[in-house]
């Protein structure tokens, strides 16, 4: 018997993320007060934060005033994050909550137009208009739809979660999905015809 | 295929296209960084906090000496026990994993030092923040997390290259 040594193929599996390591080094410069650093950080997250913010108010200003209390939030709570989350997570909470606490003086008047179904505003086009862009028709959208499109759609969110972030019922959480797809349907002119 | 599937699809197809990110139209960090320096500028000087913090805990272990009197006898024996054993251990799998290194094929080892540098130089980084804030629990679970991530590095690697015997017949 011969007893010969070798070596096993190797299989590393997925590499750790140098990128995760690079945001370590500047969550702790940040928190040593280094605003370089935080600039750094801010500039890898902003297109994610911007396009949920815009997403979420539908207009420009106010995803741009969304953003700056984001990350002032950011830098002010920055000893609180728990890294077992990425920082893109615990931005995009704070986000959410940041556009729902601007938009908060308007929550019932929403909630007391937009719970029940209604008749879908007119959002038609024409044959001959030009085709419209998602991110538009989505801006167009009320905004009690607009905010459960974009969680559930575009970020995942379980209609509970939705329903807990924006306080509303569960119910009225799906019930506006189902008008915002329908709007949206209409407005791209994807409805059957 | 029923009649409403064909749009509520295309639907989620342009939904589904939407990028991840979009870039605002113009740089918004300079508003930023003008809150925060006017944040900064508010809040009381450093010293002053460090005096209410220092001041603080002399306070509680004051109180907790007088509540409980002498400490536990051997704790920080055993904990001091703990961390060295570790300490050996984890030196022990950094040098199986030196010696194992040149095993590796050349660019997967280009890619573990690489990936070994950059934890490292985050583990200094942390370490050197640490030394600033000793008291930041975020600071102590980032460090932790990343010296763990270096173990688990080494670990890999020491697994992967382990030489086993190849039975033959002949």
């Amino acid at each position: 018997m011969d007893g010969r040594v070798a070596t096993a193929p190797v299989s590393l599996g997925a590499p750790p993320d140098p990128v995760d390591f690079e945001e370590r080094r500047l969550i702790a410069a940040a928190l040593r007060g280094d605003q370089r650093a935080f600039a750094a950080l801010y500039r890898r997250h902003v297109g994610a934060i911007y396009a949920l913010c815009l997403r979420l108010t539908g207009r420009r200003d106010r995803a741009e005033d969304a953003v700056q209390e984001t990350f002032l939030a950011a830098w002010r709570a920055l000893r609180t994050f728990q890294t077992r989350s990425r920082l893109r997570t615990w931005l995009h909470r704070i986000a959410v909550n940041v556009v729902l606490q601007a938009a908060r003086p308007q929550a019932a008047r929403l909630e007391l137009n937009e719970g029940a179904v209604g008749p879908l505003p007119e959002l038609s086009t024409p044959d001959s208009s030009p085709p419209i862009d998602v991110e538009a028709a989505i801006a167009l959208l009320p905004d009690g739809a607009r905010r459960v499109l974009v969680l559930v759609s575009l970020y995942g969110y379980t209609h509970e979660e939705a329903a807990t972030v924006l306080g509303i019922a569960v119910g009225t959480s799906k019930t506006q999905l189902h008008r915002a797809r329908a709007l949206l349907s209409v407005r791209l002119g994807l409805e059957m015809p | 295929m029923k009649l409403d599937d064909k749009p509520r699809a295309s639907l989620e197809d342009a939904l589904a296209r939407l990028p991840q990110e979009i870039v605002p139209t113009h740089d918004l960090w300079p508003r930023i960084e003008a809150a925060l320096h006017d944040e900064m500028s508010a809040r009381p000087p450093a010293s002053r906090v460090v005096f209410g913090l220092v001041a603080g805990c002399l306070l509680g272990a004051v109180a907790m000496s007088v509540l409980w009197g002498v400490r536990a006898p051997g704790t920080s024996g055993l904990l001091a026990r703990d961390a060295a054993s570790v300490m050996a251990a984890r030196s022990q799998l950094a040098t199986t994993y030196r010696t194992r290194l040149p095993l590796l094929d050349a660019p997967t080892r280009v890619r573990v030092e690489r990936a070994l540098g950059v934890i490292q130089a985050a583990e200094q980084d942390l370490a050197q923040s640490r030394r600033a804030a000793p008291d930041s629990a975020v600071l102590s679970r980032l460090y932790a997390s990343t010296t763990r991530q270096e173990f688990d590095l080494y670990d890999a690697i020491v697994r992967a290259t382990e030489p086993f015997v190849r039975r033959t017949s002949t």
